[in-house]
């Protein structure tokens, strides 16, 4: 401080502690410390969002094994009506149609059966995490040789269960049989050395005893002895044998139309590095709807995963609204406020208005439209769209290849908004991460209906300011769409 | 200082401490905020953003290099700072013609008579935002010119003119003051 002016400023001012209803402004500030700590869910999207894919992706593995506690279980199966298999396991399977079922097992797998298979042996293998009978879910059903056998049972130590058309009576005692299938397996992963995918698995060995692939028929001899957990263990393994057969034959492309409707969140930050430690403090803008129009081509790759790629159009509104009061010049009273005295003894004053206590009043809100068209490509994992539901995630990035921001600035002025000027802003090229999570609904072979919610997050700044300034528009959106299979 | 306030409580977020904190230092922030800003109620409005970046930033205040009284002091006057900016930064040109364009009644809020403190502070919130800002960082922020130039984003030979007209007007609004029989 280089005069006794500012010295007395600073003396005075200083430390000066202005008198204050601090209790007031304390419960001001304090419900603004619980907003601020509400304002933490914008941040929960991403991981909510990555929560859900897993999920599906979980799912879709799971899915592999198909749960009997489903009634519907065999209606992924539909689609194919031309195999005959289809047919028969949509019929609901019962306890007394134990022959039926047997025949329809047979059937099915004759095609698959040569005369070399008459000696060899069915393995039913089948995950028995309960012994309920309907949690029992297949895995395998397939044709052993003897050796191949007695290579699996030295794996098992000991067959957990096990029989043959070679019994003394031709036929398997059914008692004996529903006990043996309630075994709770010994065996774990561990014990089983290198085979310990087949841990908690219970494996039943059915020999064929005959056939005649001219009747189109053949008989399991101990076909008698299931029991209504064997069947659907069967018949979901023959299922799930011919599953992969059928989503291959599916369509592959499909062609969606969607759109979304939500909320944005505006994240405006800076990476200013001056002197002064900035940060962004806006407290007057606020966010009021976003919408999207998309269309997007998907290309199956395999049952639980499509790439996508398409065009989005999307419209974000917001509002900026500027207050404060300012003191300004009226143009009055002018002083000196600079004299230059010249060698020529001339005098020149410079002056300046000193009418500065008129304090103006500015009420004014910004009306923020930003459109952009994007090109989405990204990854899309679901669960078995042959299904009458099916759970759909898509991951994936979008570029901005059209945007248009603009601005109206509105003026509050007699209990009025007026409109004084119509702005464009620059733009700058953004890309933003997509997530859709959706239930889709077969309509008809060809029709899909979606529903499912959508978030959009800015990877980089939608303005063109400067360099120190990002601003980017998040947003969470309810989504509802159709899909067309071709 | 430090002693009668809790900052571990108010790290961990515990309302009475931060509550203590608050009425320890609010006077003292609001004078700052005063200084900074054209009226009483902005200067409320800042010292509320001012609080909420402290109980932001606490985390990385360290006891060991320093009092919290100049820490709090420091982020005051950044917060007040970049309040003005944003709203430059974020409505280009528009506000600023709206702003010529608009006037209103004239505000004056009366000082507290016979307190000198509050005239000043009364008559510094009537200065120019410019030279307010340059007044402000040269007289209690102890900055130099060449820092005050770098922080406004104006020149140095700008921030010494408006550091010298600022004086002027001030002296010249206080004297009006002191005619007044405000002190």
């Amino acid at each position: 401080m280089s005069d006794q002016f500012e010295k007395e400023l600073f003396d005075q001012l200083g430390d000066y502690d202005s008198p204050l209803d601090s209790l007031k402004e304390w419960h001001k500030l304090e419900s603004q410390l619980e907003k601020k700590n509400d304002r933490k869910y914008p941040f929960l999207f991403p991981f909510i969002g990555g929560v859900l894919i897993f999920g599906i992706v979980a799912f879709s593995l799971w899915q592999n094994t198909i749960s009997l506690e489903n009634d519907n279980a065999n209606d992924f199966v539909t689609r194919d009506s031309t195999k005959p298999i289809v047919e028969q396991m949509t019929t609901k399977i019962d306890k007394e149609d134990v022959t039926n079922i047997s025949n329809s097992i047979a059937k099915s797998i004759i095609p698959e059966v040569t005369t070399s298979e008459q000696n060899k042996t069915l393995i039913v293998e089948s995950n028995a995490t309960s012994t309920t009978q309907t949690s029992l879910d297949t895995q395998n059903i397939y044709f052993q040789t003897p050796q191949d056998i007695a290579k699996s049972n030295s794996v098992y130590n000991k067959p957990l269960y096990e029989t043959n058309a070679t019994n003394q009576s031709g036929k398997i005692d059914e008692t004996d049989l529903n006990e043996k299938q309630n075994f709770t397996p010994k065996h774990t992963g561990k014990q089983a050395g290198t085979k310990s995918i087949l841990s908690n698995q219970t494996r039943m060995q059915i020999k064929i005893a005959s056939l005649d692939k001219n009747l189109n028929t053949f008989s399991l001899d101990n076909a008698p002895a299931f029991n209504k957990q064997i069947q659907f263990a069967m018949v979901e393994g023959l299922v799930d044998s011919h599953k992969d057969v059928i989503e291959s034959n599916y369509k592959s492309w499909q062609i969606g139309l969607a759109g979304s409707f939500g909320l944005p969140f505006i994240s405006r930050t800076t990476t200013n590095q001056d002197a002064i430690d900035i940060d962004w403090i806006n407290d007057y803008e606020e966010a009021y709807d976003f919408s999207d129009l998309e269309i997007k081509v998907y290309k199956q790759i395999n049952k639980n995963i499509s790439v996508y790629s398409g065009l989005n159009a999307s419209l974000t509104r917001s509002s900026f609204e500027y207050k404060d009061s300012r003191v300004v010049s009226d143009g009055g009273d002018m002083v000196v406020t600079e004299r230059l005295v010249y060698l020529d003894g001339s005098i020149e004053e410079k002056k300046d208005s000193i009418a500065l206590f008129k304090e103006i009043n500015i009420d004014a809100k910004l009306w923020q439209k930003y459109w952009s068209v994007n090109v989405p490509i990204g990854i899309s994992f679901h669960t078995a769209k042959s299904k009458r539901f099916y759970l759909q995630g898509d991951l994936g990035t979008s570029i901005s290849v059209f945007r248009r921001h603009t601005g109206t600035l509105i003026r509050f002025q007699d209990n009025a908004y007026n409109q004084i000027a119509n702005n464009e802003f620059k733009t700058s090229m953004f890309g933003t991460l997509r997530s859709d999570v959706f239930v889709g609904a077969n309509l008809n072979n060809d029709w899909d209906l979606l529903l499912g919610i959508s978030g959009a997050f800015d990877l980089n700044s939608r303005l063109n300011v400067d360099a120190k300034h990002s601003f980017k528009l998040n947003a969470l959106a309810a989504r509802l769409g159709i899909m067309k299979r071709f | 200082m430090n002693n009668s306030v809790d900052i571990s409580a108010c790290k961990r977020g515990e309302r009475n401490a931060q509550q203590k904190l608050f009425n320890h230092f609010a006077p003292y922030v609001f004078t700052i905020c005063r200084r900074y800003t054209s009226n009483n109620e902005n200067a409320k409005e800042a010292m509320q953003d001012c609080f909420l970046r402290v109980f932001n930033k606490l985390d990385s205040y360290d006891v060991n290099r320093g009092e919290l009284k100049p820490w709090i002091a420091k982020l005051s006057v950044n917060v007040c700072l970049n309040k003005l900016r944003s709203g430059k930064n974020v409505i280009p040109i528009h506000f600023q013609e709206l702003k010529d364009k608009y006037s209103n009644e004239i505000f004056e809020q009366e000082p507290e008579k016979n307190n000198k403190q509050e005239l000043l502070l009364n008559s510094i919130q009537k200065l120019p935002t410019g030279y307010r800002n340059v007044l402000n960082l040269y007289v209690f922020e102890h900055k130099k010119h060449t820092e005050i130039a770098s922080l406004l984003n104006i020149s140095e030979g700008t921030s010494r003119s408006q550091l010298a007209r600022a004086k002027t007007l001030l002296k010249k609004i206080i004297e009006k003051r002191k005619k007044l029989n405000y002190v």
